[in-house]
């Protein structure tokens, strides 16, 4: 696309690569390791790679969105054993509501989705815990809008994983909390972006299932040639592609959508009843990464189930993140009540899906 | 790897035009002089419509001035047909010479070709069928047997061609055939494209009825046809690359998304007056993610195409998904809308009983889906 976003996917790229390796990425979720890498973490922080996206005035290191985006697809694809796309996004919530993003890693939560205590807050026991609510949340804590609360890595944390080992943690909302009222549209912007990046990351280890797949069907050989000869196997791994590329078609046009979306024209649309792109990708992301990972799987015969394998960390990922930060369930029954919304209303419900894209207002 | 090209919004500019497209159609609609129906492009053969449209300049809309077209950008097209197409609007009768002719003349066409059907088609007045598949050359179009013998000034052509949907009303069609012997195994050698009228004596059009009652299908047998030196297309034996190098465009448009959306409009507005429960909700939105979706990666092929790229694969990949998502949308109806397939019945009913029928064409026109998704793997490495 441009010689520096190449340059900047390069780069993140070669530093995943060189630690994200199966050992690492696997002794990650091990017991002692207290569920991530903290070499990959410092390596990356270095960098300033964990708050691209955030402007600088608030602590950030810069750059767009688009960029957060390709951060996060990378991670993905790395299975990055490391709070990068929850640090991205927990930036970006705080510098829009004109907060300071404090050092080290962070995390996101939406506290009137998950209730209180906070339940399965990625990397929790570890991450400094930004959440955000509206209304009452629990004695005393809340406003009549929206709120954030920044919980230093708090104690009386309860430990939890989710299929793949990353930390899915209990944190309480206690007295270490520091509380302020932000902005409405706060906790839908949060609640957004965690359906954003959570579909990034699902993109990212798609392609990677993908690539795995493509790899271990050239070399694997039965029946005296190699699988890849055989055209079942040719047809599912097409299938696999026709997948991957929807996921990636969705999440890249959910960037495009936030990224040139002022809050003012989001509020609006919210209200006018456009289609919500992130919604869609969420729902494409999860719907689809569940038969990726079955196709991997399918090639791969019986070792790619085992623990040694190294595909397990990538679908093990997809299984957990198409359930977190919304179904595709219950994505799919958001976008179907708006379009039936769209449907009860005159411009009716090709309108509103090709609404955005250099549709009439947009 | 790289699967898709990057997916952009089209050119704000274009929402005009996506607007003065909507006013039209829904003129039309109020004045009864369409019925949506699914398919359309495929069924809906209705050539005042064409006329009409093109009085707007939305027929031959990339044809440049000089051969009295509006010059307008493909992206401009693309946001026209997908109105088109959504709307179940009748534009069967102008589809070839729009979507395939144009590009092919512009790019291969002697002045001469040019100057003669250009303006007619921007006129919306001149309208082409394809003349790719034969009897024993379908999934194997390299296969094809009409054959030219060069004669004084021309070439002398036999064979047969089949499915040429509209042959039986369209003026002419462009014919893929053997002009010189394969080169041992390869076969894409001597192969060629000519433009042949047909309303001229040698040509026999036979009627094929589709399994829907309908007559769109034909097999069109040339004997001894004269076709003079001035009708070839492009160069003699370049005719494979030729004819092969606009299937992007016939892959990846919205016309592999939107066959059965009329269905799916008409059940979203049911269901809406109807008042249904989360499981309504949540298949409608299921198919509504996928459409969603599969429009953005056809867009994300459009731009690369008019960028002058040839995204092959991800076109492949659009028309293998995006046809697959024509039939789950009928599943949905067939689900949702408490009525059964009537093709007498009007209404949902009617819209069912002819997507039902037309469904098992959607995966196999432009190339099935098998040999696209052979074409894919390939691509990916797959040996």
């Amino acid at each position: 696309m441009n010689d520096e976003r190449d340059l900047l996917r390069a780069t993140v790229d070669e530093l995943l690569a060189e630690h994200c390796t199966a050992e690492r990425v696997a002794a990650a979720a091990r017991d002692g390791w207290d569920g991530w890498d903290e070499v990959l973490w410092r390596a990356l922080e270095d960098t300033g790679l964990t708050l691209a996206g955030s402007p600088e005035e608030a602590g950030g290191s810069g750059g767009d969105l688009t960029m957060a985006a390709d951060i996060a697809v990378a991670a993905g694809a790395a299975a990055a054993p490391v709070p990068l796309a929850e640090t991205l996004a927990a930036g970006m919530v705080l510098a829009r509501a004109g907060a300071e993003i404090p050092p080290g890693p962070l995390t996101l939560t939406v506290a009137s989705d998950q209730g209180v205590p906070l339940r399965r807050v990625p990397y929790g026991r570890l991450a400094t815990t930004v959440a955000v609510g509206s209304g009452e949340a629990h004695q005393g804590f809340g406003t009549n809008g929206d709120w954030l609360a920044v919980i230093p890595r708090p104690a009386g944390v309860t430990p939890g994983r989710n299929l793949a080992g990353e930390p899915r943690d209990e944190v309480p909302l206690g007295p270490g909390a520091s509380l302020r009222e932000v902005p409405p549209g706060t906790a839908d912007y949060a609640r957004g972006l965690l359906r954003l990046f959570r579909s990034l990351l699902i993109a990212g280890a798609a392609q990677r299932a993908l690539g795995l797949t493509v790899a271990y069907v050239n070399e694997r050989e039965q029946f005296g040639r190699a699988l890849a000869r055989f055209p079942t196997v040719q047809q599912e791994i097409a299938r696999m592609a026709g997948e991957v590329a929807l996921i990636s078609a969705a999440t890249q046009a959910a960037v495009a959508a936030e990224h040139v979306m002022p809050d003012q024209i989001r509020a609006a649309q919210m209200s006018a009843g456009t289609l919500s792109a992130v919604v869609a990708a969420k729902a494409q992301a999860s719907d689809g990464a569940g038969t990726v990972a079955a196709i991997a799987h399918q090639l791969h015969g019986a070792i790619g189930t085992t623990e040694e394998h190294r595909l397990r960390l990538t679908t093990t990922r997809l299984w957990s993140w198409r359930d977190e930060d919304g179904t595709a369930a219950e994505c799919f029954a958001e976008l179907g009540r708006a379009a039936l919304g769209a449907a009860r209303q005159g411009g009716g419900l090709w309108a509103w899906l090709a609404s955005g894209q250099g549709a009439p207002g947009a | 790897m790289t699967l898709l090209p990057p997916v952009r919004p089209l050119p704000a500019a274009t929402a005009e035009l996506r607007s003065a497209v909507r006013a039209f159609l829904a003129q039309e609609l109020q004045a009864g002089r369409f019925v949506p129906a699914c398919d359309a492009w495929l069924s809906g053969w209705d050539e005042p419509f064409s006329r009409r449209l093109a009085g707007h300049g939305w027929v031959g809309m990339t044809v440049p001035p000089q051969y009295g077209g509006g010059g307008r950008s493909a992206l401009e097209r693309y946001v026209v047909i997908e109105e088109l197409l959504a709307a179940g609007a009748p534009v069967a009768a102008h589809w070839v010479s729009d979507r395939q002719i144009v590009p092919n003349l512009l790019r291969y066409g002697s002045e001469e070709l040019r100057q003669r059907y250009l303006p007619a088609i921007a006129r919306g007045e001149c309208y082409f069928a394809i003349g790719l598949s034969e009897p024993d050359a379908g999934s194997d179009l390299a296969a094809v047997r009409t054959a030219g013998t060069r004669v004084d000034g021309g070439w002398r052509v036999s064979g047969t061609k089949i499915w040429t949907s509209g042959a039986h009303r369209a003026q002419a069609f462009i014919v893929l055939l053997r002009t010189g012997p394969p080169d041992g195994r390869q076969r894409h050698v001597g192969l060629s494209q000519l433009l042949i009228e047909l309303d001229q004596p040698g040509v026999t059009i036979r009627p094929i009825i589709s399994m829907t009652g309908e007559h769109h299908f034909n097999e069109v047998v040339l004997d001894e046809v004269f076709v003079p030196d001035g009708q070839v297309v492009g160069t003699i034996g370049a005719g494979w690359a030729q004819a092969t190098s606009e299937l992007a465009y016939e892959r990846s448009g919205p016309e592999r998304i939107l066959s059965t959306f009329v269905l799916m409009e008409t059940l979203a507005g049911e269901l809406a007056a109807r008042g249904r429960g989360p499981q309504a909700a949540q298949a409608l939105g299921r198919v509504t993610a996928r459409l969603w979706a599969c429009r953005q990666m056809s867009l994300a092929v459009a731009g690369a195409l008019a960028e002058g790229q040839a995204p092959d694969i991800a076109a492949a990949l659009v028309k293998d998904v995006g046809t697959r998502l024509e039939s789950e949308i009928i599943d949905v109806a067939r689900a949702l809308a408490e009525t059964v397939p009537d093709p007498d019945g009007g209404g949902i009913a009617q819209l069912l009983a002819h997507a039902v029928l037309h469904a098992p064409g959607f995966t196999l026109r432009g190339g099935t889906n098998e040999i696209l998704r052979g074409i894919v793997a390939r691509a990916l490495g797959l040996r």
